[in-house]
This record gives C-alpha cells, sequence and structure tokens, in this order.
C-alpha cells in the first residue's frame, strides 16, 4: 500500500506567558492509504494539534508532512486550502455546519467550491446514505446533535476526499447516536477506500481502527496494547 | 432564485468561483434575512440613506421654497440698483444669459389733483414688475389688501392709501404728475419690495415705465434711483454677478441678492439652514454609526463561516466574493429601500405640511440623489473595510480553536477607516472642507477624553461592586470583566446621548428664539413724521379708535462728527455701519436719527453704565453695544454731534443691547430728554392695530395731513410663515436624528449579545435564577446607560456652548436640566433595550440556550 500521509521530525512549539512552550516534539510515522488511524491521548497532550498539522489547518514550523505526495510544509496558505478541498474531509465535535444552509446545502457546499457537476443530486445520494434524505431541507438547528454530525460526516465524503480527519466525532454524542456516526464513518472508509484518522478518547473508537497513535507530552508512540493505553492515557470506556 | 437569476449564473460572463461565491452569498442572504440576522445593519442603511435623502430631498425643496419666498422681498432673486441710468449692455448680457429682467426707476416728486399737491415716492416701473412676489390692492383706503396679477399701464398711477386719503382722491380721478396727466387707477395695499427703513418711507405711487419720460421730472442733477430687478437659474445669476462686479462702480452701483442680503427674515433662514446641515450631519454620523456597528457584528457572526469554508477548501477569491455579494446585496436593497421610504417621507410630510407651505415648492434637484447614495455606499464600504479584512484573515484552524481571531493589533486601522468614513461622509454633505476636518478632530479628542473616563469610570465600579448585593455584584463584575468592549459601548451611547441632546436643545432654543421675535400684537403699523405739536392728539385720536401708543419717540437728523474732540467722520462709514449684519438704520456715516427719551426703552438692555433720571441736566448718550464695539467707545468718552449747524457734545453714561427685529423704533443713539429741547423734531412710533380696526385708520389719518402711516402686517406675516415652515422642518429632523439614535444604541447593544449569551449558559447552568441574571442584565445596561447619559450630559454643555456662540450667535446657555434628564434617561432607555435585547434569553431553558450557540 502506498502511503498517504508522511510524517518526519515534526515539532511544534508555541510562545506562552514569554515562555517557550513545546508542544510536538519530533514526531514521526505514516499512514497508508486506506488505513484508519486513531491518535489518542491525555487531554492537553497535543492530539488536536497534531491534527490540525496533519490536515494543514495550521503551518508546520518544524518537520516535514507529506500529503497525498504533496510537501505540506512548502505549501501556502491558498495552496493548503485547495489540497484540502482535493484531498481531505473533516468531522469536528461541535458539527461545524453553517447554520444559514439547509443539510442538503452543506453536503453540496465542497462540490460546489471545487466545481463539481451534480453536486446536488451527489449531495442527495449522500444525505440517502447517511439516512437523512428526508432531512435535506432542514437547516441545522431544526436538527439532533446525532443529524447534525451525519449530515457533517457525508459533507466530509461528499468530495471523496483521499483521507479524512475527524476531531471527536462522537464527543458530543448520546451513545446511540455516536454508534451510528462511528459505524457510518467506518462504512464510508471501507466504501470509498478513504483513509480515516481520528483523534478520540472514546476506547471503543479507537479500537475500531486498524492503528492507534498515542500522544503522551507531545510524543508520540505507537500500537501500545490496550491496557498500557488505558493506563497511559487515562481512556475510559465510552 | 429566479429564472432571470438562474440565467445569469448558468451564464459564462462570470468566473467559477464568482459563480459559486454569488449562489452561496444569495444561499446565506436568504436565510439570515428569515432569521433577522441582517434587520440591524438593513435598517441602519435604510434609515441612513432614507434620512439624508428625505431630508436634503425636503430642506433643497424648502430652501427653494424659502428663497423663493425671501426673494419676494426684493421682488426679484437679484437687484441691481444705481443712482445713474444701468448701461443697457449690462441688460443685454442679462438676457443672453436667460435670466429675466425687470426695470425701474425712484424718485420723490409732488403730485396734484383736485387742487391739491402732496410729496409722492415715485416708482416708474415696467409691466415685468414684481419678478417676486406680488402686489395687492384695496377697494378703499386703509382697506384690506388683495393679490393683484395686473399691472400698472401706460396713462395709469397707482397710489397708496395715504396719498389717496390726502387728495380725497377716487378711482378714476386724473393726477398730474410733472409735465402729464395720470389716471388713478387702483389703491396700492402693498408692494413685495416695501421700503424696511421706516425713516425713509414715503407715500407711494406707482407709473409705467413708459410714461417716465413724458412727466419731464427727470432733470439732471435730480435723485434718482435706478434699478434693475433680475430672476433666473442661480447658475445664470452667478455668472451674470460675477461679470457685473467688476464692472461696478462702488460709489454708483450696489448689487443685492437673497444670498446677501442681511434682513431679518434671511438671518432666520440663514440660521435654520445652519441648523440643518448640523442636524443632518448629526444624523447622518448617528445613522453611519449604527452601520459601522451592525457591519462589525454582521462579520463576526461569520468568522466561523470562514473558517469552515476554508477547511473545505475554499480559495480567498470565493471567500471575498461571497462577502462582497452579501454586502453588495445588502447594499442595493438597503440603498434601494432607503430612497424609496426617503422620496415618500418627504411627499408625505410636504402633503402632510401643505397648508403651512408655500403653494409651488420647488423640484429638487440631483444632488439628493447622488448624496443619498454615496451616504449609503461610503458608509457600507468604508466602515466593512476593516471588519472584512478582519474576517478574511480568520485562520481555518478556528474550526479547531473557536477563540482564534485573525488581524491582530490592528485596531488602528479600524479607527482609520472609520475616520475616513466619516469625514467623507460629513465633507460630502456640507461640501466644507474645514467644518469637516474641526468637526472630526473634536470629535476625536471628545472621544479620546470619554475612553479614558469610561475606563476609569468602569475600573472604578470593580471595586463598588465588591460591596453589592449579588445581582449587583454581578452586574458591576461583568461591567469590569467586558472592560474593553463597554468602554467602546459607553462611547457609543454618550456619542449618541449627546448627538441627540445637542439636535433637541438647539431645535428649542431656535424655536423659542424665533417665537419670542413675533409674539401675537407684534406692533404692525409705524407712524412716522407725525409734528411735535400733534403728538398728543395723535395719541389721542388712536386711543379713541381703541389703540394704545405707548411709546413715541421725538426723532432729529444730526451728524456725529467727533469722539473725545477728534474727528471721526472717516471712521464712521456707512459700510463700517453695515458690517455688523444690520438692515435696521442705514444713514449712519451720513445722518443718524437721533432721539431723546427720559425712560430705557422696551426691549433695550443696558449692558454697561447706569440710565439717567428724566430730569438730568448734564448732556448723555446711550450708545447702541454694536455701534460701541466697531468704534471702541465706551462709558465717559465725549460724542460730538451736529444738528442743522449746532453742535454740541454728550457723555457716554451708558451701552444697550437693542433688538432689531422687535419692530419697534430703534435708535443707535439715545440722548436724556434735555439735550434735543431745543431742536425741531417729528414723532414716530409703532402699534398693533387689529384686522377689525383697520378701516378706521383712514379717518384718523385724515386729521394728520403730514404724518405717513406704514404697513408692517405683511411683513410681519411673511416672517411667522417662514418660521413657521422652518419650525416643522427643525421637527422633522429632530425625529430622524431620534430613530438614528436609537438604532445606534440597539446595535450596540445587539452587539454585544453573543457574548452575554455564552454567560448567561454558564450562569444558568450553575443554577442562577431568572430574577438574578434578569436584574443583573438590567442593572448592567442601566450603569452604562446613566454613566453615558452623565458623560453625554458634560459633552454636550461644551459643543452647545461652541454651538451657540461661535455657529448660530445665540446668546450660550447653561442646560442644568440635562445633567438630570441624562443620566435618567440613559439608564432607563438602555437599562431597558438590554432587558428587551437579553428577555429571550433569560426566559429559555438552558438546554435550548446552548443549542442556541451552535
Amino acid at each position: 500500500m502506498s502511503s498517504i500521509l508522511s510524517v518526519k521530525n515534526l515539532s511544534k512549539t508555541v510562545m506562552s506567558n514569554g515562555e517557550a512552550l513545546k508542544i510536538l516534539t519530533d514526531c514521526q510515522f505514516e499512514i497508508n492509504a486506506g488505513e484508519s488511524v486513531a491518535i489518542v491521548g491525555r487531554s492537553g497532550s497535543g492530539k488536536s494539534t497534531l491534527l490540525s498539522l496533519l490536515a494543514g489547518l495550521d503551518v508546520c514550523q518544524q518537520g516535514e508532512i507529506y500529503l497525498a505526495e504533496r510537501a505540506l510544509h512548502k505549501l501556502n496558505e491558498e495552496e493548503r486550502a485547495l489540497l484540502r478541498g482535493e484531498k481531505v474531509g473533516f468531522v469536528f465535535q461541535s458539527f461545524m455546519l453553517v447554520q444559514s444552509l439547509t443539510a442538503l446545502e452543506n453536503v453540496m457546499l465542497p462540490l460546489e467550491l471545487s466545481h463539481q457537476s451534480h453536486a446536488r443530486q451527489e449531495a442527495e445520494k449522500l444525505l440517502e446514505a447517511v439516512g437523512l434524505a428526508d432531512r435535506g431541507h432542514h437547516y441545522p438547528n431544526q436538527l439532533s446533535g446525532g443529524e447534525q454530525q451525519r449530515v457533517a460526516v457525508a459533507r466530509a465524503f461528499a468530495s471523496r476526499p483521499a483521507i479524512l480527519f475527524a476531531d471527536e466525532p462522537t464527543g458530543n454524542l448520546d451513545a446511540e447516536n455516536g454508534k451510528k456516526v462511528e459505524d457510518l464513518l467506518f462504512e464510508l472508509n471501507q466504501a470509498q477506500g478513504t483513509t480515516l484518522v481520528l483523534v478520540t478518547h472514546d476506547i471503543n473508537l479507537a479500537n475500531r481502527c486498524q492503528r492507534q497513535l498515542t500522544m503522551h507530552a507531545g510524543k508520540l508512540t505507537e500500537q501500545a496494547g490496550q491496557d498500557e493505553q488505558v493506563e497511559q492515557a487515562g481512556l475510559h470506556f465510552a | 432564485m429566479n429564472k432571470r437569476g438562474y440565467i445569469l449564473l448558468k451564464s459564462k460572463l462570470f468566473h467559477p468561483d464568482i459563480r459559486i461565491a454569488l449562489t452561496l452569498a444569495m444561499r446565506l442572504l436568504r436565510q439570515e434575512l428569515k432569521r433577522g440576522e441582517l434587520t440591524i445593519i438593513l435598517a441602519a442603511l435604510i434609515l441612513a440613506v432614507s434620512s439624508v435623502f428625505s431630508l436634503s430631498l425636503f430642506s433643497e425643496r424648502l430652501q427653494g421654497a424659502l428663497q423663493e419666498k425671501s426673494g419676494e422681498f426684493l421682488a426679484a432673486d437679484t437687484v441691481l440698483s444705481a443712482s445713474r441710468p444701468i448701461d443697457r449692455k449690462w441688460i443685454e448680457k442679462s438676457e443672453t444669459l436667460g435670466l429675466k429682467h425687470s426695470q425701474q426707476v425712484r424718485f420723490s416728486s409732488m403730485i396734484f389733483a383736485n387742487n391739491q399737491m402732496q410729496l409722492a415716492s415715485l416708482r416708474a416701473i415696467d409691466t415685468a414688475y414684481p419678478l417676486k412676489g406680488e402686489m395687492a390692492v384695496s377697494q378703499v383706503a386703509w382697506g384690506v389688501g388683495e393679490p393683484t396679477e395686473a399691472s400698472v399701464e401706460p396713462g395709469k398711477i397707482w397710489l397708496d392709501s395715504k396719498l389717496v386719503s390726502q387728495l380725497d382722491l377716487k378711482v378714476g380721478d386724473i393726477i398730474e404728475v410733472g409735465s402729464t396727466q395720470l389716471e388713478f387707477e387702483k389703491i396700492i395695499a402693498s408692494v413685495p419690495d416695501t421700503d424696511l427703513n421706516v425713516f425713509n418711507a414715503g407715500a407711494l405711487a406707482l407709473i409705467n415705465l413708459d410714461d417716465l419720460e413724458k412727466t419731464n421730472v427727470i432733470q439732471p442733477g435730480s435723485r434718482v434711483g435706478y434699478q434693475l430687478n433680475l430672476t433666473g437659474e442661480s447658475d445664470a445669476l452667478t455668472e451674470f454677478e460675477d461679470w457685473v462686479m467688476p464692472l461696478m462702480n462702488r460709489d454708483i452701483h450696489r448689487l443685492r441678492s437673497i444670498n446677501t442680503d442681511s434682513s431679518r427674515l434671511l438671518r432666520a433662514v440663514k440660521r435654520a439652514e445652519k441648523y440643518f446641515l448640523l442636524a443632518s450631519l448629526l444624523g447622518i454620523v448617528l445613522a453611519s454609526t449604527a452601520i459601522a456597528v451592525a457591519a462589525a457584528r454582521f462579520c463576526e457572526r461569520h468568522f466561523d463561516l470562514v473558517a469552515i469554508l476554508k477547511t473545505l477548501g475554499a480559495n480567498q477569491l470565493q471567500i471575498r466574493w461571497v462577502f462582497v455579494f452579501q454586502l453588495g446585496m445588502i447594499s442595493l436593497a438597503g440603498i434601494g429601500t432607503g430612497l424609496a421610504i426617503g422620496y415618500f417621507a418627504q411627499i408625505v410630510i410636504i402633503q402632510a405640511l401643505q397648508s403651512y407651505l408655500p403653494e409651488m415648492i420647488p423640484d429638487a434637484g440631483i444632488r439628493p440623489w447622488w448624496l443619498a447614495i454615496s451616504t449609503g455606499l461610503m458608509s457600507v464600504l468604508l466602515f466593512s473595510v476593516y471588519p472584512l479584512l478582519k474576517l478574511f484573515s480568520i485562520p481555518p484552524l478556528r474550526v479547531l480553536h473557536r477563540q482564534m481571531q485573525g488581524l491582530k493589533n490592528k485596531d488602528w486601522l479600524n479607527w482609520l477607516f472609520s475616520a475616513s468614513a466619516i469625514f467623507g461622509l460629513m465633507w460630502l454633505y456640507s461640501g466644507s472642507l474645514k467644518l469637516s476636518f474641526a468637526l472630526l478632530v473634536s470629535a476625536g479628542l471628545i472621544i479620546l477624553i470619554l475612553l479614558v473616563i469610561a475606563r476609569s469610570a468602569i475600573w472604578g465600579s470593580r471595586k463598588a461592586g465588591a460591596n453589592a448585593g449579588s445581582a449587583a455584584k454581578l452586574a458591576l463584575a461583568g461591567l469590569y470583566r467586558r472592560a474593553r468592549e463597554n468602554s467602546v459601548q459607553l462611547i457609543s451611547f454618550t456619542v449618541a446621548i449627546e448627538l441627540l441632546l445637542i439636535v433637541l436643545v438647539l431645535r428649542n432654543d431656535l424655536l423659542a428664539e424665533w417665537q419670542s421675535q413675533l409674539p401675537e400684537g407684534t406692533p404692525n403699523y409705524f407712524a412716522v413724521n407725525v409734528n411735535q405739536s400733534e403728538i398728543n392728539k395723535f395719541t389721542q385720536a388712536y386711543q379713541d379708535i381703541g389703540i394704545e401708543i405707548d411709546d413715541a419717540y421725538p426723532v432729529t437728523r444730526g451728524r456725529m462728527v467727533a469722539v473725545n474732540g477728534e474727528y471721526v467722520r472717516d471712521d464712521v462709514s456707512k459700510e463700517k455701519a453695515e458690517e455688523g449684519d444690520r438692515d435696521g438704520p442705514r444713514s449712519f456715516g451720513r445722518e443718524l436719527n437721533l432721539t431723546a427719551y427720559p425712560d430705557l426703552p422696551q426691549d433695550n438692555t443696558l449692558v454697561e453704565g447706569n440710565w439717567w433720571q428724566a430730569d438730568e441736566t448734564a448732556y448723555q448718550v446711550s450708545v447702541e453695544e454694536g455701534v460701541a464695539n466697531r468704534m471702541q467707545l465706551k462709558i465717559g468718552d465725549e460724542l460730538t454731534f451736529n444738528i442743522a449747524g449746532s453742535e454740541f457734545t454728550a457723555k457716554i453714561s451708558s451701552i444697550r443691547t437693542v433688538v432689531w427685529e422687535s419692530m419697534k423704533p430703534n435708535f443707535f443713539m439715545i440722548f436724556n430728554p434735555v439735550v434735543l429741547n431745543d431742536f425741531p423734531s417729528t414723532y414716530i412710533t409703532s402699534f398693533y392695530v387689529p384686522q377689525a380696526v383697520k378701516p378706521e385708520l383712514h379717518s384718523v389719518m385724515n386729521q394728520f395731513p403730514s404724518a405717513t402711516l406704514i404697513d408692517i402686517d405683511e411683513i410681519i406675516n411673511q416672517i411667522r410663515d417662514i418660521t413657521n415652515q422652518v419650525s416643522l422642518a427643525v421637527e422633522f429632523i429632530l425625529v430622524l436624528v431620534v430613530v438614528a439614535g436609537s438604532l445606534v444604541l440597539i446595535a450596540q447593544v445587539q452587539a454585544s449579545l453573543d457574548e452575554r449569551r455564552q454567560e448567561l449558559v454558564i450562569l444558568r447552568t450553575l443554577g442562577a435564577k431568572s430574577n438574578l441574571l434578569r436584574n443583573s442584565v438590567s442593572l448592567e445596561f442601566m450603569i452604562l446607560g446613566a454613566l453615558a447619559g452623565l458623560f453625554a450630559a458634560f459633552a454636550n454643555e461644551i459643543a452647545l456652548y461652541i454651538l451657540q456662540t461661535q455657529v448660530f450667535n445665540m446668546p450660550a446657555k447653561f442646560h442644568w436640566q440635562f445633567w438630570f434628564i441624562g443620566p435618567v434617561t440613559g439608564a432607563l432607555v438602555i437599562g431597558a433595550l438590554g432587558l428587551a435585547s437579553c428577555w429571550k434569553l433569560i426566559k429559555i431553558n438552558t438546554q435550548a440556550l446552548i443549542r442556541a450557540l451552535g
């Protein structure tokens, strides 16, 4: 399998109260196309920072990131945006739907931004796939949390991304809705061959992934045993 | 989307990114409009445009009407008078410029009828007279005048009531004027360009210009006045004035126009214009402030959207166009609606005020249109630049860290764009770079001072909060926590309240001053040339018909020749006397109308010195303040006068102010009675004659053939009409400014709601009861309102002092009541607005509140 994401010597330092604070230290790993990978770790361990760098949302200061064969660390903001539009999908804990657009329009959004034709038909199919065919004309505030996250999942897969980043995708949902969203992510991952990179506290979700990367004080360790993870990361069963 | 829009979208005219941005912008707008999120920005824009449009449309049309009315006092727009015949080339020039003209020749001559003769002020007029206003004629002498469009035809003569009475004439009688005979046709009740100088007034007779030569009255050396009256487009008039000025000889020619004439009426109109300008400027500043606040909020509410769009791969072009289209469409809708509302508002107002306004309201030009459109565009563009830059710079990372903002430490950019917008708007509207700059700098200074005071007050509130009850503690803590936002909000509230107070106070002061100038019972007749021996009989005769004459002044003409023994004739030129913006006495520099009186006349106020005892034997004189200032005269100075060859000296014992608009005899110099005892004099007085008594004047005046009665009813009515019209316009502007001010307050309160919503969620989650939340929210806004009201009263006092003394030439007053009204109204209004805006948030349950946070 070919590598879709490659990280070399990635470090990140921020200034806090005049002092340099190292958030990430020499992270190094590769993710193959079609893989599902969970990034786990305690709060404040640097998971979200890592995710933001991998997805090109933040600027890489030190180290190298190769995403879909592009040197992400060398791209400017506009180029990163283009790459995100073409290759990357996102699912966030707080859904991040556009409140002034209907569910259908939210799903159409990435397709239209990348000038894809038949955006409406594609979006309708995706909504059907996430079980919301009849809620397409509802606005986010007319949907439940679970439904909103399903719309977000449909939107994330709309442009058939090579890689999907999800930040605590079930964090704001109850167990039932969390399970539905989880299933959806893996079904679409399988169906479209999309690489899945999840940041999560949910051990069940992490266990469904093929690989787990554990963050601890800005450092990354891979494929630790499940018990060890629970002990190190303070994880709990959702 | 309609079919046309769809076709437009589908067309290949647009870059695909722009097409997508347009689609997205329209989708977003549709829902945001439904959810009321654009209400404030749209309302502010509509208000700014409609108020500028209706105001400028209304005031332009009203000013046109007022100028038309003012023109009636000259019977033209421009009058060129000369002591020699007016050059034919000048008349031809006016014709080539498309101006209408009318000529008249003024002279005094004896007229003969029924074997009697009388001195008359004759005017030879052409049939075009009057170019503005109208003549009125009456059926009987001293009767009520009725407007006439007829003109004096060759062979005819029109005479005023005095001549008709004195010569005992009836219509059809033959009148001899010089070597010609004319038929008496009509009794003149009034002419539009009545000579307001009552001392020069004589009995009026009108003949046709073609008959002038036949009279043979005008001989070399005759004292004759030639007049060319002009009317037409203002550009053409200005061109004529610019052309003729260099050709004029100051000793021979004089040019007057409705813009240069310094009559009391014009002063009222000019003052009203200044008020219009100032109030409109303040209204625009308020409305554009509301737009600024709303535009900033509009952009802030889209921070998440930009982060999402960037995350989903939208490029800068797409993002920029989404918001450019949205603001463009908002501007289009706001400006279009504003123009429509403004236009109809102006029509409704004019129709509602139809009975008070002149019959013909001229159409306004193109200026109100471009002014309103530019105001809308400039407000949206300049006030949106910084919020948009901030919006475009939102990092995509905000999707993970909601606290992330764009553009840091670039607040100066915001101030720069806002200041440019306000300066641009003021300049656009006032056309005065100096005024706009002065207002901007003073506003900047006031804001700086207020910022310091506001911060101190908010910090002070923290200490006060330590000992307060729970709701108060929460309110004061809230004030302190949002110190930066609250100080900006406090300044906005202060400025809004201050501007409202300024407009309100000026409106009250202006109206009060206008109303006090011409109260009911203001004298409507002047009697001049009443013989010294007949004054008691004259007073008695009027008393018999129920008219009380309180003050009759002896008048003797003389010159002031020296001050403290130094001859000053050259210093007291006519021009210098006129510099004082007076149209009252015009004889200064030649002969003065001197009077002597035992008491200080009504409406005169001593500003220095003491009034004399009636039996004082030392020669004393009281000088009008303006003259004293211009000639640097002071108490104790000795003034030497020459009356009919005899000189005497009097010491200045007092300096007094005079109300020139009082419609009573007023004098620059008043002596104590002993001074004029030895000089012959005639008397002048003024009194009020009710309409019903007017027919009896005929028989009274017949007993005093030498006296002249001057009817100034028409002038008083015209002044009253104009001040009424101006007052109504002032009220209209006040309403607009109040609405604009309220919108600023609402926009500011709305702007702070998002943050308050989050706080309320936390407090509700922690178990705070609705009562506590309601009280703390109300208290926080009430404290802000009270502080804003207090600061506004302070700033108002300073601004009003400057405006009243420097701009409106009115006496400055201390407005103590606003130190109370300001804070109380501020607390109540802003407290209520704050509570009303947060009401929904306080009422809904925590779960719904969390959900509303998105």
